[in-house]
């Protein structure tokens, strides 16, 4: 969960990247709440709105020590982060994109029915509910793609060096004790 | 093989005594990332791919080949 020391940035980059996928489904469901708030009424209203703006303050908390210590480790290197884009990175684009999709559908379905039977609902009814659907299907989008198949368990051979290395006569060899 | 693209990555890691980590330590991914290529499930980037052949002495199509079916 706090990563080591020894942690290569191409490893913290796909841990961060986790941690916003986390923090974008949670985000989700605090816009779903307060999306779900306009349509219940009494304490289930009530809770709703108590747990919104915990859960926006939940996925920022979540990102926030990352994001300063990603900055940190840019700055303190002097350069840019440079490495070629990885499996994590690539299946967080691909999320973004059913995001996207799952997004603009939604608006396409609802918005028929924004004149009709939804119509005594407020705009930000179908602004919440829109970027919660788009943010959720973002964040289980990348838990789903990202999920650990066999592909977790290393291959770990020998540490033996490598053949050029190994190929070279040692000072012992030479020495022939 | 599982993907659209077959690759040699384990044989040559295996001739070098590389482990994933290690050899992601090397190209600048994480190891995932290595994990996920070998096992077909990401087709990688022609940067990676390329310094993966670059790693090991031998040109790009000795390691990756594009699948039979």
């Amino acid at each position: 969960m706090f990563g080591n020391k020894n942690e290569t940035m191409p490893q913290f980059v796909d841990r961060f990247l986790k941690r916003i996928a986390l923090a974008v489904t949670i985000m989700a469901s605090s816009y779903g709440s307060g999306a779900f708030s306009h349509l219940v009424e009494g304490s289930a209203r009530d809770f709703l709105l108590m747990v919104k703006d915990p859960l926006g303050l939940l996925a920022a908390l979540i990102v926030l020590p990352m994001f300063i210590k990603m900055m940190m480790k840019i700055i303190r290197s002097g350069t840019k982060h440079s490495a070629p884009a990885g499996y994590i990175a690539e299946t967080y684009g691909k999320s973004a994109g059913n995001g996207f999709a799952a997004g603009f559908i939604f608006l396409v379905l609802i918005e028929p029915m924004s004149g009709g039977m939804l119509r005594h609902l407020p705009p930000e009814f179908f602004i919440q509910s829109a970027i919660a659907v788009l943010l959720g299907a973002l964040g289980i989008s990348f838990f789903i793609l990202s999920r650990d198949g066999n592909d977790e368990i290393d291959d770990e051979f020998d540490d033996e060096p490598e053949p050029e290395a190994a190929n070279e006569p040692t000072q012992d060899q030479g020495q022939g004790t | 093989m599982s993907g659209p693209l077959d690759n040699r990555i384990r044989v040559y890691r295996a001739e070098h005594r590389l482990s994933q980590g290690a050899l992601a330590d090397i190209i600048g991914v994480s190891r995932k990332t290595i994990s996920t290529i070998e096992v077909g499930k990401f087709v990688p980037s022609t940067v990676i791919s390329l310094k993966i052949a670059r790693h090991f002495g031998v040109p790009v199509e000795d390691i990756f080949s594009l699948a039979e079916h």
